[in-house]
């Protein structure tokens, strides 16, 4: 495996011109990039051009995560040539979250093959139900398969977000890479780090992935007492207060992030389900817990079968993190480099949901986490 | 300057971006971007706190109102568990000082009052007191076990019990270790097992035999009087089902005891008990129903009381109410009921009774001379001496002062009367000796007869008084019958008694010979020896009048001895005449049959006048061998060894029974003349006649019927194959020299 990563600012354009020898069909460019598409689709044209047989995945975000730092305005980008590993991508459209779950099927109808042993998920970030899309792929793959990936960011504006396909940049898209063979090596890990905040409620009502009442009061309500100045922010101020939903059967809480507000219904619309009936806490930052958490995901990771070779690091973090840590941002990724071999290149970016297995092995959507994925091939 | 200290990260950072080294200062504009860079992430840092602050701020105030919330609604639910508790739950420290005070008993609380928040036990309690409960705390604490301890209170003068139970518990009250001391208000309990146990005493110690049993009798538990009742041992019956109501039911319609308890819930009557040596003796049984409703069953309360004493008493009373003090006897009271008895069994059985009235002669004189002491004792002798004279079967009763009365049942004739009049008369004969006084006291007797007279005793009564006060007018020491005519029978009774008693010395008696013949042959084959009385005053006097007073008077043995030895002497006398060969007839009275020493005197007889026991045939009534004594049947055994053939007279009027003729060694039956006489008229008789002479046949003895005056009588006889006859129509009772004219 051959593995390069670059870095296009506004300012700088590519700190070094990404090299089009490693363009094959066993090549893959995974990019993330900033959600002003104007600025960046030509680079990304470019790109295509130099690179006519290669894989392209990639998506907008919320800061592209590029080595030790996070950056606006710029795409993160990681091209990686396999030697014995085969890919497929698949690509979805949907016209509303209700399609969500049927995506997923018919992704994972598409990619499915024997040997299929990962499956990287890049999805729309505001049009797509997470928690049915990653539903739908999940139950029609094998358990062997990992899945992971993350929803496309729009910065901290909550409007449109676009997933690069084989038509291009677009929304509502969900788009997938499989990989194929037994020398592809795949490590994940996945940490919050947040403290619950004030008592337990009880969702009183709530439609799929839209919270309307806790404890019979209406949730927004909730929500702007604790922001009180900051409510005029929201939704992505809402991202200070995630709600974690207490998960009684994995023993393990659910983070669920702000992706929406509704000041007439007073409703507010998750990344996920917020199940009725269900018992959800607030949950509030702690700077260092949420850096620990980092350093944890990484911790996280199996690397048994890895025996030599060039490592990528695809971090996917939340959003709110990053709403939270503000200019200690880059804390969190400096803390899962440092955490990881020395010959580790990191890509990444600031999600509106991240993908990755429970530790029961399940996958599902996180919200609030550090996500990591440690990609490798052995020879 | 110096080592540098150690830079906060977020610092180095901003430095790092804008490409500053800490060791070096930057130009001027690099200085701005520096402090940009700083002031934004005061900025930001200012911020984060703020909301972060805030957020903590209403979370707390959340938290605390959903904490009082939850802190009232546990209250609440804590107090209404509490309001709900009988008990006083006291939470004491180790050194007995109460810190928490709870209960839903407001007056239990006030009860223990003493206790107070607050307060030591010691404060609350008498030393002593406070030192067990001390114990008791101790105790639970060390052995983390549930102390049970018992006590009592004092409260408003009255005796409470209280049970204190006594837990460690978890909570530290200023370092203090504590416990949790739950009292119970026990005293309704207590009072119960008291009022129980007394029961229980009560029930054990009564001296009724009590028993309960269940509802399908079996004993659930007794007492001891019941075992002692019983001859039991209490272990060994329990659960065994009681055979104590297995008896019948006074009342018919009841069946057995048990299905009248069934039936009727209840049941009281008396039963025999039998004590260890078998003996019977009266118990009062008392059985009640107790249902138990929620059971749906039942049990049985059974009292036994030995009722022998009261039945004593009860006896005693009884007696003392109908007889007389002084003498015993029955009073008034008895004497009529008895007389009422005697009066319905007469009717009932056909029998004859009689009232005797009994007054003694100048009794007033006796008891205004002498006094009542000699008037009492007078009585009592008096009783003494009629008791002796009047038979067992008979009622004597003390009626007044000095009137007696008794009654007298069965006779068959009213002749015995005047027999038992005169004894009692003659138990007056010898002089009362009173004290030392020697009186001659004579008694005037009145009888009535029943149901000749009247069959109402108050009429009996008022007629026996009205004769024994014309007794009186005879001038005493006598006896008068209600009717004349007995009274004349009786004197005419006495008159032949005393006759009889002197005929057989002056030679009255003398022997008439009634020939028997052969029906086929018509020849004499024997005689029955009549007797006959010849007075100097009465004339000849009947054997019918005269044979009842001779056996009521004692006469009949005499004059049977003579009548067997004039016949025997008769016999030889005819012999010698040489005239044919016959036996004699001689009528026994059932008197003569139970001498024992009839047989030998026979023996006697026979030897002396030299007549051999095949010449004499003697005739009985049915009714001497009626009676199947083994005297008269020995007697009879006797006869027959001597050759003497026996024959049953008036065979028809009593009430032989087959097993009797055959058992006897009988050889001729005698077909009474009562039925010989309406036999060409009476179809009854007629048959009676044939079954007699079919019976007699069977039994292979001979059949002589008497009283044959008609021809046509004889001729049915002999149709009938009657063997023999003897009455008028073929010879009257003839002088023995008739008899040896008629047989030459």
């Amino acid at each position: 495996m051959k593995l390069e990563t670059y870095q296009y600012t506004e300012k700088s354009g590519w700190d070094v011109p990404p090299d089009s020898t490693l363009d094959s069909v066993q090549t893959v460019l995974l990019f993330f990039g900033s959600p002003n598409s104007p600025a960046i689709e030509p680079q990304l044209q470019a790109l295509r051009k130099t690179f006519p047989q290669s894989f392209f995945l990639g998506c907008s975000s919320a800061g592209e995560i590029f080595a030790d730092d996070v950056y606006d305005n710029s795409i993160s980008l990681s091209v990686i040539q396999f030697e014995n590993t085969a890919l497929q991508l698949a690509t979805q459209t949907i016209s509303a979250a209700s399609d969500s779950f049927r995506a997923g099927v018919d992704i994972a109808k598409s990619l499915s093959r024997d040997d299929l042993c990962f499956v990287l998920v890049l999805s729309d970030g505001l049009a797509v139900n997470g928690s049915r899309l990653i539903a739908g792929l999940a139950e029609n793959l094998s358990d062997q398969v990992i899945i992971t990936g993350g929803l496309a960011g729009d910065g901290d504006r909550f409007e449109k977000t676009w997933v690069w396909s084989d038509a291009g940049m677009g929304n509502n898209q969900i788009c997938a890479i499989g990989f194929y063979g037994e020398y592809v090596g795949i490590g994940h890990g996945s940490r919050g780090g947040w403290d619950v905040l004030g008592p337990e409620r009880e969702v009183t009502r709530a439609t799929d992935n839209v919270l309307y009442e806790l404890d019979g009061q209406p949730a927004l309500q909730l929500y702007k007492k604790y922001l009180g100045d900051r409510a005029d922010g929201l939704p992505a101020t809402g991202l200070l207060f995630p709600l974690a939903i207490a998960n009684d059967e994995e023993n393990e809480d659910v983070v669920r992030t702000i992706l929406a507000v509704n000041e007439a219904e007073e409703s507010i619309t998750f990344a996920g389900d917020i199940p009725q009936g269900s018992f959800v806490r607030l949950m509030r930052a702690n700077f260092d817990r949420l850096i620990d958490g980092a350093a944890d995901a990484v911790d996280e990771i199996r690397m048994d079968n890895y025996k030599k070779g060039p490592l990528l690091n695809i971090a996917i973090s939340c959003v709110g993190r990053r709403l939270v840590l503000g200019p200690r941002t880059a804390e969190e990724i400096e803390a899962v480099l440092n955490g990881l071999p020395e010959n580790t290149k990191q890509i990444g970016f600031y999600s509106y949901g991240e993908i990755s297995p429970l530790t029961d092995g399940n996958c599902d959507l996180h919200n609030q986490t550090m996500t990591l994925t440690l990609l490798w091939e052995n020879c | 300057m110096g080592e540098l200290l150690a830079m906060h990260r977020l610092l180095q950072r901003q430095l790092k971006k804008l490409k500053l080294q800490r060791s070096e200062a930057p130009d001027l504009s690099m200085w701005a971007a520096v402090l940009e860079q700083v002031d934004s992430s005061y900025e930001a840092s200012d911020q984060d706190r703020y909301t972060l602050e805030r957020a903590l701020t209403i979370s707390s105030d959340e938290m605390q109102t959903l904490y009082q919330q939850q802190k009232v609604s546990y209250e609440n639910r804590l107090q209404s568990i509490f309001n709900a508790m009988p008990d006083v739950l006291f939470l004491l420290t180790e050194e007995g000082q109460c810190i928490e005070v709870i209960s839903g008993n407001k007056r239990l609380l006030e009860k223990n009052r003493k206790l107070a928040l607050g307060n030591y036990l010691h404060d609350a309690y008498p030393q002593k007191k406070a030192d067990i409960f001390q114990q008791a705390i101790k105790d639970a604490i060390d052995t983390k076990q549930l102390v049970v301890l018992p006590y009592e209170l004092k409260i408003n003068e009255r005796r409470h019990y209280f049970e204190g139970r006594i837990m460690s518990s978890n909570y530290e009250h200023k370092g203090k270790r504590t416990v949790v001391f739950i009292a119970i208000d026990v005293t309704k309990r207590v009072k119960a097992e008291a009022h129980g146990s007394l029961l229980s005493k009560a029930f054990e110690s009564s001296k009724e035999g009590m028993l309960i049993l269940d509802s399908k009798f079996r004993i659930v538990t007794v007492n001891k009087a019941f075992c002692e009742l019983n001859g039991e041992t209490r272990g060994s019956i329990d659960g065994v089902v009681s055979n104590i109501l297995s008896g019948p039911a006074a009342s018919d319609e009841d069946g057995d005891i048990k299905s009248a308890i069934v039936s009727k819930g209840r049941w009281m009557g008396e039963i025999s008990g039998h004590d260890d040596k078998g003996r019977a003796y009266p118990l009062w049984l008392t059985v009640n129903t107790v249902e138990d409703y929620s059971e749906n069953s039942c049990n049985y309360i059974v009292m036994l009381t030995d009722v022998s004493e009261i039945k004593r008493s009860q006896e005693e009373l009884i007696h003392v109410a109908t007889h007389d003090a002084l003498t015993n006897l029955p009073n008034r009271v008895l004497f009529n009921d008895r007389l009422q008895q005697a009066v319905h069994r007469s009717k009932r059985n056909n029998t004859v009774g009689a009232l005797f009235f009994l007054d003694l002669d100048r009794f007033k004189n006796v008891n205004d001379n002498l006094g009542h002491q000699v008037g009492d004792e007078l009585l009592i002798q008096v009783t003494q001496r009629l008791l002796k004279v009047s038979r067992s079967a008979d009622t004597l009763a003390r009626i007044g002062g000095d009137e007696f009365t008794l009654i007298i049942e069965g006779l068959e004739n009213t002749a015995e009367l005047a027999v038992i009049a005169e004894k009692i008369l003659s138990a007056f004969a010898p002089q009362f000796d009173l004290g030392g006084y020697n009186l001659d006291i004579s008694a005037s007797i009145g009888i009535s007869v029943f149901p000749r007279d009247s069959d109402d005793p108050v009429e009996l009564i008022k007629h026996a008084d009205t004769a024994m006060y014309s007794a009186k007018d005879l001038g005493r020491n006598t006896f008068q019958f209600y009717t004349q005519e007995l009274t004349t029978n009786a004197f005419e009774y006495f008159a032949i008694e005393i006759a009889l008693r002197k005929a057989l010395e002056h030679k009255q008696f003398f022997l008439l010979y009634q020939p028997q013949y052969d029906l086929k042959s018509n020849r004499i084959i024997g005689v029955e020896a009549l007797i006959r009385w010849q007075h100097p005053d009465m004339g000849v006097v009947s054997p019918a009048r005269f044979i009842p007073i001779a056996e009521t008077s004692g006469q009949i043995e005499a004059i049977g001895q003579w009548v067997i030895t004039e016949s025997c002497r008769q016999c030889t006398a005819w012999r010698k005449q040489d005239l044919p060969y016959m036996t004699i007839s001689i009528n026994l009275s059932r008197k003569q049959l139970v001498v024992p020493a009839l047989a030998n005197d026979v023996r006697k007889i026979l030897d002396k006048e030299e007549v051999l026991g095949e010449q004499l045939e003697f005739e009985i009534t049915e009714s001497a061998i009626l009676d199947n004594e083994d005297i008269v049947f020995e007697n009879l055994k006797q006869f027959k060894k001597m050759g003497i053939s026996i024959a049953i007279d008036d065979f028809g009027t009593g009430y032989s029974s087959l097993v009797n003729l055959k058992q006897f060694p009988l050889s001729r039956l005698k077909i009474d003349q009562s039925f010989v006489r309406d036999v060409t008229k009476d179809k009854n008789d007629e048959a009676i006649i044939k079954a007699t002479i079919a019976l007699g046949k069977s039994l292979g003895l001979k059949i002589i019927a008497e009283g044959v005056e008609k021809e046509e009588q004889r001729r049915f006889l002999e149709r009938e194959g009657c063997h023999q006859v003897q009455g008028f129509l073929l010879s009257e009772p003839l002088m023995p020299d008739e008899v040896a004219k008629l047989l030459k």
